[in-house]
């Protein structure tokens, strides 16, 4: 079930909202109960048989948390952790590698027979993800063993099941303390409702409309010139930008009407001066998986290497070409490339990964070989570091967004000046009439402009809503003045939204982050 | 403050474990906010539909299609011996003045958007015959993918058929298939709000307009650009059912009403032409699957004919008429 679908605004989450409400007051079972049976039903209503899966994977899972908690020795604990996360990156390659991959070998005969494909079962990556974490904060002593109806509603509490934010058992869990949980509360509605509002208009009112634009462009990389291809790429720039944020907003209001506060998941990203700067921004909770998970177990794993071969391993180290290759370049390169296949099985994501992973490396050798007091680490204003930034996240978008690795490149091409195309009236024909200010120069580029604004210039969502504290919050115009607030003019201004949000509401299409 | 409280606050400024109690004037304020936004979407969706309900609705709109909905459940005391019934094919494809030239006989057409089919059944058609004189002939003219009963909401949009089940008979009936049709009932107070709001700052249709289909005997044209090529993606195949043409024969061949069941012609590179000639079987229908030109229809709609178009059409069921007049002798 779509967040932004009528069936999620009108039928579900009502329901949802006033069950906790009645079964709240009657205590933490009946409460986890519904939430758990009402995050089951919205799984399940996207397609009934791939339930099954979920409820699979989580028996599967829920076993090796009792192995992992009844096994006497480490040896014991490490063999069930190993088992259950194997288990579980079987289950992830089967519906998401395996059948990519067969029909790969078939295409250059390697395989006598196509074995077709599978649906990828909704959300798959994140619940699997999730339960892996837990499993290992289980055995590493980070996390709780919990009962079964806890485990179930910390997996499939709908909010964060689909497309995250990906959370520890720790975030979520010890919140729903009795005193808090009898029912909705006024001001975390007020906070929540409000959030969530702010996300879907993002979603359909933004990312629903230049997702037309973008789609036209990738799917004819050939028709089109130089500035409808510049037009196309910026439209899925925003189009990601604003689908993610607005997903992120949606998921922290609907925890927060049920009293739960989500980490923050995006975090303007496009303001970043450096790549580093933005893996911190763009889904943060899949940037610390993979630092906590990938990262860090593989840079330790070398660092041991290294200390078993005597070598040094430390900050001086680091600042050596072979240290950097070893401790941090190996490391960082693994890394971004399982996080470039995570998102599917095609050339153009490995490409997609191992571009991160060049970025990262450069940036991070920039730290390293650079002193922080020298001169050079001030060369560059931080606007021109911005755009610097943006330009080297276009052409990753361009690689994550193509068909294939052929078709990125003919559009970076393209973009460069060096193929030949129609120009913005060629998007006519492939635009419903909500995208149809691409086709003209002038209101193309002005949305362009008043896109940038926003990511540039104003406040996010979370500083909106007050939900961070002032230093951490971004350098932007406005923040007092669009302060939200509990107020007449805050009311007025959402009902406005909401409006115009819901005769939009046609057109709104999945999350982009729902394929993976 | 708990150890995650502890952490929430040095990562997020925030500790959600501790427990706030808000003042009471504030809690009510806090309430009274909270409620206006969740009751605001429904409010919208309620008044959408209600005003759906009312003839000022349509009456806005720009253009007097979706004013002519329901043609047949407004007619009273009307004798049409030759009655057209079908789909928008039929609407803005058949001319009762050039059915009543050619035959001698009075016509009328109430003939309505699939949609209302779709959602409603034959309801335009039971209501003329009840507040109506019985027609000699009945004639239900379809596009070949609606002889067969549509199953659930999914081949053509049910907007119309909403809008025709909220003006013309928003009863219990009414509730009870909107009940089960939840989502397409919302999209459809959202679609009619949106042009609802478009509309506001139009005038009203003049009465020219607003009663086309009555000062032209329920003929309701759509004009738009002559089609010049067949859409090869837009292959809509739906075997005939012929148990569900021969009740509707059973239903309504009483009273000295004779029913013909014709199905609309297609330009012959429409993708699914072959398979219509390959399934619709002898005595299925009383026409049989021909063709017009392409320059007989317009881009407003599947295969809806333009005027010439609509001339060819009419031409060729008044000869059908003719011959059942004959025949009947």
């Amino acid at each position: 079930m779509l967040f932004s679908s009528n069936d999620f605004l009108f039928l579900f989450l009502p329901v949802a909202l006033l069950g906790y409400h009645i079964v709240g007051r009657y205590g933490r079972t009946p409460m986890f109960s519904w939430l758990s049976f009402a995050s089951l039903f919205f799984y399940g209503y996207w397609n009934p048989k791939y339930l099954w899966i979920l409820v699979g994977s989580i028996l599967l899972n829920f076993a090796v948390t009792r192995l992992i908690v009844r096994a006497q020795s480490d040896r014991a604990k490490h063999l069930a952790l190993v088992a259950g996360i194997a288990a579980n990156l079987g289950l992830l390659v089967w519906f998401k590698y395996l059948f990519p991959l067969l029909g790969f070998f078939h295409g250059i005969g390697w395989l006598p027979r196509n074995f077709g494909s599978v649906v990828l079962p909704l959300g798959i990556s994140f619940f699997t993800f999730t339960q892996i974490a837990y499993l290992i904060d289980l055995k590493q002593g980070e996390a709780e063993p919990q009962d079964f109806l806890s485990y179930v509603l910390f997996v499939t509490f709908f909010p964060h099941l689909i497309a995250g934010p990906i959370i520890h058992h720790s975030e979520m869990m010890p919140q729903f303390v009795a005193e808090r949980h009898k029912g909705l509360r006024a001001d975390d509605m007020a906070v929540g409702v409000s959030w969530f509002l702010l996300g879907l208009g993002k979603k359909v009112l933004l990312a629903d409309r230049f997702g037309p634009v973008a789609d036209a462009l990738f799917a004819r990389p050939h028709l089109f010139g130089a500035q409808a291809t510049w037009i196309g790429i910026l439209s899925y720039a925003f189009q990601l930008y604003f689908d993610f944020s607005g997903y992120s907003d949606m998921a922290l209001g609907l925890a927060r009407m049920f009293s739960l506060t989500f980490p923050i998941n995006f975090n303007s990203p496009y303001k970043s001066t450096n790549i580093t700067d933005f893996w911190q921004r763009w889904h943060m909770t899949l940037t610390r998986y993979l630092n906590l998970y990938l990262f860090n177990p593989f840079s330790m794993s070398m660092t041991r290497r290294r200390i078993k071969m005597g070598k040094k391993a430390n900050m001086k180290a680091q600042r050596t070409p072979e240290g950097f290759l070893q401790m941090i370049a190996l490391p960082m390169i693994t890394t971004m490339f399982l996080a470039g296949i995570w998102h599917g099985a095609g050339m153009q994501f490995l490409l997609f990964g191992l571009a991160h992973a060049g970025y990262l490396t450069v940036n991070r050798a920039w730290r390293v070989f650079v002193p922080a007091e020298s001169r050079w680490q001030k060369l560059l204003p931080d606007p021109l570091a911005v755009l610097i930034t943006f330009a080297c996240v276009l052409v990753g978008h361009v690689l994550f967004r193509s068909e294939n690795a052929r078709s990125a490149f003919y559009i970076l091409g393209t973009a460069l000046g060096l193929h030949p195309g129609e120009g913005l009236t060629a998007f006519a024909h492939y635009l419903p009439s909500r995208s149809t200010f691409a086709i003209s120069h002038t209101l193309a580029w002005l949305n362009m402009a008043a896109m940038f604004f926003i990511v540039w210039a104003l406040p996010n969502t979370q500083e909106i809503m007050g939900q961070v504290e002032e230093q951490q919050r971004t350098r932007s115009f406005g923040g007092k003045l669009l302060r939200w607030s509990p107020n007449f003019a805050w009311c007025a201004a959402l009902l406005m939204l909401t409006t115009v949000t819901l005769t939009m509401l046609y057109g709104s299409t999945s999350f982009l982050y729902f394929q993976f | 403050m708990s150890d995650v409280g502890q952490q929430e606050r040095e990562q997020y400024g925030i500790d959600l474990t501790e427990v706030r109690h808000e003042p009471r004037e504030t809690q009510s304020r806090l309430r009274l906010f909270v409620a206006v936004l969740v009751v605001w979407p429904f409010g919208m969706v309620l008044g959408t539909l209600y005003w759906m309900h009312t003839g000022a609705y349509t009456r806005h709109l720009q253009g007097e299609y979706l004013h002519g909905i329901g043609y047949g459940s407004t007619l009273s005391g009307a004798n049409c011996q030759v009655l057209i019934d079908g789909d928008s094919t039929a609407m803005v494809g058949i001319l009762p003045s050039l059915l009543t030239q050619r035959t001698g006989l009075t016509a009328c057409n109430i003939a309505d958007v699939a949609g209302v089919q779709m959602v409603n059944g034959p309801m335009p058609l039971d209501d003329y015959l009840q507040h109506n004189a019985r027609p000699r002939f009945l004639i239900f003219s379809v596009t070949p993918e609606s002889l067969s009963l549509s199953q659930g909401w999914t081949w053509v949009s049910p907007f119309e058929g909403i809008l025709y089940r909220l003006r013309f008979h928003p009863d219990a009936g009414a509730a009870r298939i909107f009940a089960h049709h939840t989502s397409d009932v919302l999209v459809g107070a959202e679609l009619g709000f949106r042009t609802g709001l478009q509309s506001l700052a139009s005038r009203p249709l003049p009465p020219e307009q607003a009663n086309f289909r009555a000062l032209h005997n329920g003929w309701q044209p759509e004009p738009g650009k002559t089609l010049t090529q067949c859409d090869a993606g837009d292959v809509r195949e739906r075997a005939p059912d012929a148990a569900y043409l021969t009740s509707l024969r059973q239903k309504y061949g009483v009273g000295g009403t004779q029913v013909l069941i014709d199905v609309m012609p297609m330009p012959a590179c429409d993708p699914s032409f072959p398979f219509y000639r390959a399934h619709l079987q002898p005595g299925m229908i009383d026409n049989r699957l021909d063709t017009l030109p392409i320059s007989a229809y317009n881009a407003t709609g599947r295969l809806h004919t333009n005027e010439d178009g609509a001339v060819l059409l009419t031409q060729r069921i008044a000869d059908q008429v003719n011959a059942a007049v004959k025949g009947g002798r």
